[in-house]
Protein backbone atom coordinates (compact mmCIF):
# COMPACT_ATOMS: atom_id res chain seq x y z
CA UNK A 1 0.00 0.00 0.00
CA UNK A 2 1.35 3.56 -0.80
CA UNK A 3 3.06 4.84 2.33
CA UNK A 4 1.15 7.86 2.20
CA UNK A 5 -1.95 6.78 2.36
CA UNK A 6 -1.32 4.02 4.63
CA UNK A 7 0.15 7.19 6.93
CA UNK A 8 -3.11 8.92 6.51
CA UNK A 9 -5.11 5.85 7.51
CA UNK A 10 -3.00 5.45 10.50
CA UNK A 11 -3.57 8.77 11.82
CA UNK A 12 -7.44 8.30 11.20
CA UNK A 13 -7.03 4.76 13.55
CA UNK A 14 -4.70 6.82 15.81
CA UNK A 15 -7.35 9.14 16.39
CA UNK A 16 -10.21 7.11 16.52
CA UNK A 17 -9.25 4.95 19.17
CA UNK A 18 -7.96 8.65 21.08
CA UNK A 19 -11.48 9.67 20.86
CA UNK A 20 -12.99 6.62 23.33
CA UNK A 21 -10.10 6.99 25.62
CA UNK A 22 -7.04 8.12 26.55
CA UNK A 23 -3.80 5.69 25.55
CA UNK A 24 -0.68 5.25 26.31
CA UNK A 25 1.68 4.27 23.27
CA UNK A 26 2.40 0.68 23.60
CA UNK A 27 -1.33 0.20 23.98
CA UNK A 28 -2.12 2.19 20.59
CA UNK A 29 0.62 0.27 19.02
CA UNK A 30 -0.70 -3.40 20.31
CA UNK A 31 -4.17 -2.51 19.01
CA UNK A 32 -3.56 -1.28 15.68
CA UNK A 33 -1.15 -3.75 14.53
CA UNK A 34 -3.43 -6.58 16.07
CA UNK A 35 -5.89 -5.38 13.01
CA UNK A 36 -3.45 -3.68 10.46
CA UNK A 37 -0.05 -4.94 9.55
CA UNK A 38 2.34 -1.61 10.22
CA UNK A 39 5.71 -1.41 11.30
CA UNK A 40 5.18 -0.54 14.94
CA UNK A 41 7.94 2.03 14.94
CA UNK A 42 5.34 3.84 12.19
CA UNK A 43 3.20 5.33 15.25
CA UNK A 44 5.52 7.19 17.22
CA UNK A 45 6.55 9.42 14.66
CA UNK A 46 3.19 9.74 13.91
CA UNK A 47 1.53 10.53 17.41
CA UNK A 48 4.49 13.23 17.82
CA UNK A 49 3.31 15.06 15.01
CA UNK A 50 0.25 14.87 15.98
CA UNK A 51 0.69 16.41 19.24
CA UNK A 52 3.00 18.99 16.71
CA UNK A 53 0.43 19.91 14.81
CA UNK A 54 -1.90 20.68 18.14
CA UNK A 55 -4.53 17.58 18.04
CA UNK A 56 -3.22 15.54 20.89
CA UNK A 57 -1.59 16.53 23.82
CA UNK A 58 0.06 14.41 26.91
CA UNK A 59 0.69 13.16 30.16
CA UNK A 60 2.42 11.39 32.46
CA UNK A 61 0.53 8.78 34.82
CA UNK A 62 1.29 6.23 37.22
CA UNK A 63 1.11 2.67 35.92
CA UNK A 64 0.64 -0.17 38.37
CA UNK A 65 4.23 -2.17 39.53
CA UNK A 66 5.57 -0.13 36.03
CA UNK A 67 7.13 3.26 35.11
CA UNK A 68 5.12 6.13 34.55
CA UNK A 69 3.55 5.85 30.91
CA UNK A 70 2.79 8.96 28.34
CA UNK A 71 -1.07 9.39 27.78
CA UNK A 72 -2.27 10.83 24.27
CA UNK A 73 -5.77 12.86 25.15
CA UNK A 74 -7.13 14.13 22.12
CA UNK A 75 -7.87 18.08 22.09
CA UNK A 76 -10.89 19.99 20.90
CA UNK A 77 -9.28 20.38 17.77
CA UNK A 78 -8.18 17.11 17.14
CA UNK A 79 -11.72 16.06 17.82
CA UNK A 80 -12.65 18.43 14.96
CA UNK A 81 -10.07 16.46 12.46
CA UNK A 82 -10.87 13.02 13.70
CA UNK A 83 -14.51 13.58 12.69
CA UNK A 84 -13.71 15.49 9.03
CA UNK A 85 -10.82 12.32 8.40
CA UNK A 86 -14.02 10.00 9.24
CA UNK A 87 -16.00 12.18 6.77
CA UNK A 88 -13.15 12.01 4.45
CA UNK A 89 -12.85 7.91 4.87
CA UNK A 90 -16.25 7.61 4.36
CA UNK A 91 -15.91 9.20 0.77
CA UNK A 92 -13.70 7.64 -0.07
CA UNK A 93 -14.46 4.21 0.58
CA UNK A 94 -18.22 4.74 -0.99
CA UNK A 95 -16.37 5.98 -3.97
CA UNK A 96 -14.47 3.22 -4.47
CA UNK A 97 -17.06 0.70 -3.64
CA UNK A 98 -19.63 1.85 -6.34
CA UNK A 99 -16.65 1.14 -8.59
CA UNK A 100 -15.68 -2.30 -7.26
CA UNK A 101 -19.03 -3.13 -8.03
CA UNK A 102 -19.28 -2.86 -11.13
CA UNK A 103 -21.37 0.37 -10.82
CA UNK A 104 -20.90 3.79 -13.15
CA UNK A 105 -22.89 6.70 -11.64
CA UNK A 106 -22.52 8.41 -14.82
CA UNK B 1 20.24 -5.41 19.44
CA UNK B 2 19.98 -4.89 22.76
CA UNK B 3 17.63 -2.04 24.40
CA UNK B 4 20.80 -0.08 24.88
CA UNK B 5 22.12 -0.04 21.50
CA UNK B 6 19.11 0.40 19.93
CA UNK B 7 18.52 3.87 22.37
CA UNK B 8 22.32 5.36 21.49
CA UNK B 9 22.19 4.69 18.04
CA UNK B 10 18.99 6.48 17.74
CA UNK B 11 20.55 9.49 20.25
CA UNK B 12 23.60 9.49 17.45
CA UNK B 13 20.60 9.69 14.34
CA UNK B 14 18.59 11.65 16.15
CA UNK B 15 21.43 14.37 16.56
CA UNK B 16 19.82 17.37 14.21
CA UNK B 17 17.45 17.57 16.74
CA UNK B 18 17.06 19.69 20.08
CA UNK B 19 17.82 17.87 23.17
CA UNK B 20 14.52 18.24 24.18
CA UNK B 21 13.00 16.58 21.29
CA UNK B 22 15.33 14.13 21.14
CA UNK B 23 14.82 13.04 24.80
CA UNK B 24 11.48 12.87 24.55
CA UNK B 25 11.43 10.21 21.42
CA UNK B 26 14.08 8.84 23.24
CA UNK B 27 12.02 8.80 26.56
CA UNK B 28 8.94 6.76 24.33
CA UNK B 29 11.15 4.21 22.85
CA UNK B 30 12.63 3.67 26.12
CA UNK B 31 8.73 3.21 27.28
CA UNK B 32 8.10 0.88 24.79
CA UNK B 33 10.28 -1.28 25.19
CA UNK B 34 9.65 -1.01 29.09
CA UNK B 35 5.72 -2.04 27.92
CA UNK B 36 7.02 -5.37 25.87
CA UNK B 37 9.25 -6.38 28.47
CA UNK B 38 6.44 -6.50 30.38
CA UNK B 39 4.88 -8.77 27.97
CA UNK B 40 7.28 -10.93 27.49
CA UNK B 41 8.42 -9.72 24.81
CA UNK B 42 12.43 -10.03 23.78
CA UNK B 43 14.79 -7.07 23.21
CA UNK B 44 15.16 -8.36 19.69
CA UNK B 45 11.39 -8.94 19.05
CA UNK B 46 10.72 -5.44 19.82
CA UNK B 47 13.52 -3.88 17.96
CA UNK B 48 12.36 -5.93 14.57
CA UNK B 49 8.87 -4.67 14.88
CA UNK B 50 9.65 -0.81 15.75
CA UNK B 51 12.48 -1.14 12.59
CA UNK B 52 15.58 -0.16 12.34
CA UNK B 53 16.72 2.66 13.82
CA UNK B 54 18.12 4.57 10.66
CA UNK B 55 14.11 4.28 9.49
CA UNK B 56 12.59 4.96 12.82
CA UNK B 57 14.66 8.12 13.30
CA UNK B 58 14.16 9.39 9.78
CA UNK B 59 10.72 9.78 10.60
CA UNK B 60 11.74 12.33 12.57
CA UNK B 61 13.81 14.19 10.71
CA UNK B 62 13.00 16.35 7.42
CA UNK B 63 12.27 14.48 4.24
CA UNK B 64 15.54 13.15 2.78
CA UNK B 65 17.48 14.31 5.84
CA UNK B 66 19.82 11.28 5.43
CA UNK B 67 19.26 9.76 1.67
CA UNK B 68 20.72 13.74 0.26
CA UNK B 69 23.35 14.21 2.37
CA UNK B 70 23.66 17.40 4.88
CA UNK B 71 25.12 19.97 2.34
CA UNK B 72 23.27 22.99 1.83
CA UNK B 73 25.88 24.40 -0.69
CA UNK B 74 23.61 26.90 -2.96
CA UNK B 75 20.65 27.60 -0.36
CA UNK B 76 20.59 29.52 2.78
CA UNK B 77 23.95 29.61 4.34
CA UNK B 78 24.22 29.36 8.09
CA UNK B 79 26.78 32.34 8.31
CA UNK B 80 28.60 34.43 5.63
CA UNK B 81 30.81 37.40 5.05
CA UNK B 82 32.75 39.46 2.75
CA UNK B 83 36.18 41.01 2.09
CA UNK B 84 37.25 42.86 -1.08
CA UNK B 85 40.54 41.31 -1.21
CA UNK B 86 42.52 44.59 -2.65
CA UNK B 87 43.97 45.19 0.70
CA UNK B 88 44.27 41.59 1.84
CA UNK B 89 47.60 39.99 1.04
CA UNK B 90 47.95 36.96 3.68
CA UNK B 91 44.65 34.96 4.27
CA UNK B 92 44.88 32.95 7.96
CA UNK B 93 42.31 30.27 8.45
CA UNK B 94 41.80 28.19 11.71
CA UNK B 95 39.04 25.69 11.86
CA UNK B 96 38.54 23.20 14.73
CA UNK B 97 34.93 22.08 13.62
CA UNK B 98 34.15 21.34 9.66
CA UNK B 99 35.47 20.29 6.31
CA UNK B 100 37.17 22.84 5.07
CA UNK B 101 37.42 24.11 1.20
CA UNK B 102 38.86 27.10 -0.38
CA UNK B 103 37.71 27.80 -4.15
CA UNK B 104 37.81 30.08 -6.55
CA UNK B 105 35.94 33.03 -6.78
CA UNK B 106 34.83 34.60 -9.94
CA UNK B 107 35.15 38.64 -9.12
CA UNK B 108 37.45 40.26 -6.30
CA UNK B 109 35.61 39.52 -3.14
CA UNK B 110 36.97 36.98 -0.70
CA UNK B 111 33.76 35.20 0.46
CA UNK B 112 33.81 33.10 4.35
CA UNK B 113 30.27 30.79 4.14
CA UNK B 114 29.58 28.09 6.52
CA UNK B 115 27.21 26.06 5.65
CA UNK B 116 25.79 22.50 6.46
CA UNK B 117 23.08 20.91 8.51
CA UNK B 118 23.28 21.10 12.24
CA UNK B 119 20.76 22.29 14.81
CA UNK B 120 20.60 25.57 16.63
CA UNK B 121 22.21 24.30 19.71
CA UNK B 122 25.23 22.99 17.87
CA UNK B 123 25.56 26.14 15.92
CA UNK B 124 25.49 27.82 19.42
CA UNK B 125 28.55 26.33 20.34
CA UNK B 126 30.39 26.81 17.42
CA UNK B 127 32.28 30.29 17.44
CA UNK B 128 33.39 31.82 14.14
CA UNK B 129 35.20 35.36 14.15
CA UNK B 130 36.73 37.27 11.04
CA UNK B 131 38.84 40.05 11.27
CA UNK B 132 41.24 41.86 9.19
CA UNK B 133 44.38 42.93 10.70
CA UNK B 134 47.07 45.39 8.10
CA UNK B 135 46.75 43.26 5.35
CA UNK B 136 45.91 40.06 6.85
CA UNK B 137 42.47 38.56 7.09
CA UNK B 138 42.04 35.70 9.92
CA UNK B 139 39.05 33.39 10.20
CA UNK B 140 38.94 31.85 13.33
CA UNK B 141 36.42 29.03 13.69
CA UNK B 142 36.16 27.19 16.46
CA UNK B 143 34.12 24.42 19.04
CA UNK B 144 32.91 25.01 22.64
CA UNK B 145 34.23 21.94 24.94
CA UNK B 146 30.97 20.75 25.29
CA UNK B 147 30.10 19.67 21.49
CA UNK B 148 33.83 17.93 21.69
CA UNK B 149 32.09 14.59 21.62
CA UNK B 150 29.89 15.28 18.87
CA UNK B 151 32.84 16.54 16.73
CA UNK B 152 35.02 13.30 17.53
CA UNK B 153 31.81 11.23 17.30
CA UNK B 154 31.88 12.20 12.93
CA UNK B 155 29.48 14.91 13.83
CA UNK B 156 31.76 17.63 12.39
CA UNK B 157 31.28 16.42 8.53
CA UNK B 158 28.52 17.98 8.72
CA UNK B 159 29.48 21.60 9.03
CA UNK B 160 31.34 23.05 6.02
CA UNK B 161 33.76 26.18 6.10
CA UNK B 162 34.28 27.31 2.29
CA UNK B 163 36.47 30.78 1.60
CA UNK B 164 36.43 31.97 -1.78
CA UNK B 165 39.16 33.67 -2.74
CA UNK B 166 39.66 35.68 -6.08
CA UNK B 167 41.88 33.83 -9.05
CA UNK B 168 43.04 37.20 -9.27
CA UNK B 169 44.70 36.71 -5.55
CA UNK B 170 48.37 36.46 -5.36
CA UNK B 171 48.84 36.45 -1.47
CA UNK B 172 49.90 33.96 1.35
CA UNK B 173 47.36 31.07 2.65
CA UNK B 174 47.86 29.46 6.09
CA UNK B 175 45.55 27.52 6.84
CA UNK B 176 45.52 24.69 9.83
CA UNK B 177 42.34 22.48 10.70
CA UNK B 178 41.96 20.03 13.61
CA UNK B 179 39.41 17.89 12.87
CA UNK B 180 37.95 17.73 9.05
CA UNK B 181 39.46 17.15 5.41
CA UNK B 182 40.47 20.30 3.87
CA UNK B 183 40.73 21.01 -0.05
CA UNK B 184 42.14 23.91 -1.67
CA UNK B 185 41.66 23.66 -5.96
CA UNK B 186 43.23 26.00 -8.41
CA UNK B 187 45.17 29.10 -7.17
CA UNK B 188 47.93 30.88 -7.72
CA UNK B 189 49.72 31.84 -4.89
CA UNK B 190 52.32 33.08 -2.71
CA UNK B 191 53.48 30.92 -0.35
CA UNK B 192 50.92 28.41 1.41
CA UNK B 193 50.63 26.49 4.52
CA UNK B 194 47.96 23.77 5.38
CA UNK B 195 48.22 21.87 8.24
CA UNK B 196 45.68 19.27 9.35
CA UNK B 197 45.21 16.96 12.48
CA UNK B 198 42.82 14.37 12.46
CA UNK B 199 41.78 14.90 8.49
CA UNK B 200 43.11 14.59 4.87
CA UNK B 201 44.92 17.28 3.03
CA UNK B 202 43.65 17.46 -1.26
CA UNK B 203 45.06 20.26 -2.90
CA UNK B 204 44.77 20.22 -6.97
CA UNK B 205 46.14 22.69 -9.65
CA UNK B 206 48.43 24.94 -7.21
CA UNK B 207 50.88 27.25 -8.62
CA UNK B 208 52.78 28.65 -5.56
CA UNK B 209 56.47 30.37 -4.23
CA UNK B 210 55.80 27.83 -1.84
CA UNK B 211 54.15 25.03 -0.50
CA UNK B 212 54.03 23.20 2.89
CA UNK B 213 51.34 20.35 3.83
CA UNK B 214 51.38 18.43 7.37
CA UNK B 215 49.04 15.93 8.66
CA UNK B 216 49.11 14.18 11.49
CA UNK B 217 47.08 11.30 11.02
CA UNK B 218 45.49 11.41 7.81
CA UNK B 219 47.07 11.58 3.96
CA UNK B 220 48.03 13.99 1.82
CA UNK B 221 47.41 14.00 -1.84
CA UNK B 222 48.46 17.33 -4.22
CA UNK B 223 48.56 17.51 -7.70
CA UNK B 224 50.07 19.50 -10.13
CA UNK B 225 51.80 21.43 -8.43
CA UNK B 226 54.02 24.13 -9.07
CA UNK B 227 56.38 25.90 -7.16
CA UNK B 228 59.25 28.18 -7.55
CA UNK B 229 60.61 27.56 -4.14
CA UNK B 230 60.05 24.81 -1.53
CA UNK B 231 57.62 22.43 -1.33
CA UNK B 232 57.45 20.63 2.28
CA UNK B 233 54.86 17.64 2.82
CA UNK B 234 55.07 15.29 5.78
CA UNK B 235 52.88 12.60 7.16
CA UNK B 236 52.67 11.12 10.59
CA UNK B 237 50.52 8.33 10.13
CA UNK B 238 48.98 8.72 6.80
CA UNK B 239 50.45 8.03 3.08
CA UNK B 240 51.82 11.20 1.24
CA UNK B 241 51.10 11.44 -2.64
CA UNK B 242 51.98 14.02 -5.54
CA UNK B 243 51.33 14.01 -9.04
CA UNK B 244 52.48 16.33 -11.42
CA UNK B 245 55.22 18.56 -9.38
CA UNK B 246 57.88 21.32 -10.12
CA UNK B 247 59.41 22.99 -7.63
CA UNK B 248 63.14 24.06 -6.83
CA UNK B 249 63.24 21.67 -4.15
CA UNK B 250 60.74 19.35 -2.38
CA UNK B 251 61.04 16.95 0.84
CA UNK B 252 58.28 14.53 1.56
CA UNK B 253 58.73 12.96 4.72
CA UNK B 254 56.29 9.97 5.84
CA UNK B 255 56.66 7.53 8.93
CA UNK B 256 54.42 4.98 8.79
CA UNK B 257 53.11 5.72 5.71
CA UNK B 258 54.34 5.52 2.22
CA UNK B 259 55.86 8.22 0.06
CA UNK B 260 54.86 8.45 -4.21
CA UNK B 261 55.58 11.08 -6.35
CA UNK B 262 54.44 10.05 -9.86
CA UNK B 263 55.55 12.78 -12.82
CA UNK B 264 58.06 14.79 -11.04
CA UNK B 265 59.15 17.27 -13.25
CA UNK B 266 62.29 18.42 -12.22
CA UNK B 267 64.05 20.29 -8.91
CA UNK B 268 65.66 18.81 -6.19
CA UNK B 269 63.99 15.87 -4.22
CA UNK B 270 64.33 14.34 -0.71
CA UNK B 271 61.81 11.72 -0.09
CA UNK B 272 61.74 9.37 2.75
CA UNK B 273 59.59 7.07 4.53
CA UNK B 274 60.55 5.01 8.19
CA UNK B 275 58.13 2.30 7.65
CA UNK B 276 56.39 2.73 4.49
CA UNK B 277 57.66 2.26 1.20
CA UNK B 278 58.90 5.35 -1.57
CA UNK B 279 58.05 5.87 -5.16
CA UNK B 280 59.25 8.24 -7.52
CA UNK B 281 58.89 8.08 -11.42
CA UNK B 282 60.49 11.75 -13.50
CA UNK B 283 60.14 12.67 -16.44
CA UNK B 284 62.89 15.23 -16.66
CA UNK B 285 66.03 15.55 -13.59
CA UNK B 286 67.22 18.88 -13.64
CA UNK B 287 68.78 18.20 -9.39
CA UNK B 288 69.77 16.02 -6.90
CA UNK B 289 67.65 13.06 -6.03
CA UNK B 290 67.41 11.48 -2.74
CA UNK B 291 65.17 8.45 -1.36
CA UNK B 292 65.50 6.91 1.09
CA UNK B 293 63.27 4.16 3.66
CA UNK B 294 64.32 1.77 6.77
CA UNK B 295 61.49 -0.95 6.65
CA UNK B 296 60.26 -0.37 3.23
CA UNK B 297 61.74 -0.49 -0.26
CA UNK B 298 62.75 2.80 -2.75
CA UNK B 299 61.82 2.88 -6.48
CA UNK B 300 63.01 5.39 -9.21
CA UNK B 301 62.11 5.40 -12.35
CA UNK B 302 64.14 7.99 -14.87
CA UNK B 303 64.38 8.46 -18.46
CA UNK B 304 67.58 7.23 -19.70
CA UNK B 305 68.15 10.48 -21.74
CA UNK B 306 69.14 12.09 -19.00
CA UNK B 307 72.62 12.38 -17.61
CA UNK B 308 72.81 11.72 -13.74
CA UNK B 309 75.11 9.11 -11.62
CA UNK B 310 73.58 7.01 -9.03
CA UNK B 311 74.68 5.37 -5.77
CA UNK B 312 72.15 2.73 -4.42
CA UNK B 313 72.38 1.71 -0.93
CA UNK B 314 70.74 -1.46 0.47
CA UNK B 315 71.43 -3.28 4.08
CA UNK B 316 69.91 -6.08 4.10
CA UNK B 317 67.72 -6.30 0.99
CA UNK B 318 68.18 -6.57 -2.81
CA UNK B 319 69.07 -3.74 -5.16
CA UNK B 320 69.04 -3.55 -8.85
CA UNK B 321 69.59 -0.86 -11.81
CA UNK B 322 68.37 -0.84 -14.89
CA UNK B 323 71.35 0.86 -15.97
CA UNK B 324 73.80 -1.71 -15.91
CA UNK B 325 76.61 -0.38 -12.84
CA UNK B 326 79.34 -1.42 -10.62
CA UNK B 327 78.27 -3.79 -7.75
CA UNK B 328 80.21 -4.06 -4.82
CA UNK B 329 79.33 -5.72 -1.72
CA UNK B 330 77.50 -8.76 -0.81
CA UNK B 331 75.34 -11.09 2.01
CA UNK B 332 72.80 -7.97 1.93
CA UNK B 333 74.97 -5.10 2.32
CA UNK B 334 75.02 -4.00 -1.05
CA UNK B 335 75.87 -1.01 -3.67
CA UNK B 336 75.75 -0.23 -7.03
CA UNK B 337 77.59 2.88 -7.78
CA UNK B 338 77.39 3.71 -12.09
CA UNK B 339 76.70 7.16 -14.59
CA UNK B 340 74.49 7.78 -17.29
CA UNK B 341 75.68 9.88 -19.90
CA UNK B 342 78.10 12.92 -19.25
CA UNK B 343 76.71 12.60 -15.04
CA UNK B 344 75.31 15.63 -13.71
CA UNK B 345 72.20 14.87 -10.63
CA UNK B 346 73.10 12.68 -8.23
CA UNK B 347 70.90 9.99 -7.50
CA UNK B 348 71.03 8.34 -4.31
CA UNK B 349 68.72 5.89 -3.20
CA UNK B 350 68.90 3.76 0.00
CA UNK B 351 67.00 1.56 2.07
CA UNK B 352 67.68 -0.62 5.30
CA UNK B 353 65.48 -3.31 5.68
CA UNK B 354 63.92 -3.28 2.40
CA UNK B 355 65.18 -3.44 -2.20
CA UNK B 356 66.25 -0.15 -3.87
CA UNK B 357 65.80 -0.04 -7.08
CA UNK B 358 66.51 2.53 -10.48
CA UNK B 359 64.28 1.59 -13.48
CA UNK B 360 64.33 2.96 -17.03
CA UNK B 361 60.84 4.77 -17.19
Amino acid sequence: MDQQFKRGVLALCVLSLLEKSDRYGYELVTVISQNIEITEGSVYPLLKKLKDEGYVTTYLAESVGGPPRKYYTLTEQGKVRVSWLRREWQAFVDHVDVIIKGGDRS
Amino acid sequence: MTVQQYIDRLNTLLSPLNAHEREEILDQVKEHYAQGHATGRSDQDIAAALGAPEAFAAQYLPQGYYATGYTVRDGAYLRSEDFHSAAIHTIRVSSAVGKLFFLPSADDVIRVRLSGNVNQNQLDKIRWECSIVGDTLSVQFEAFRSIWPWIESGGFTRLELTVYIPLSFRGNLFAKASAGPMNLASFSLGDVDLTSSAGSIKADRLLCSSLVMQVSASSVHAQNVEASGLVRITSSAGSARVDELSARRTIIKASAGSVQVNDLRGGELDASSSAGSVKVTASRLSGNIDMTSSAGSVTLHVPETEAFQYNIHVTSGSAYCDFGGMQTGKNGNKQIIGQMGSGGCNISLRSSAGSAALRRK
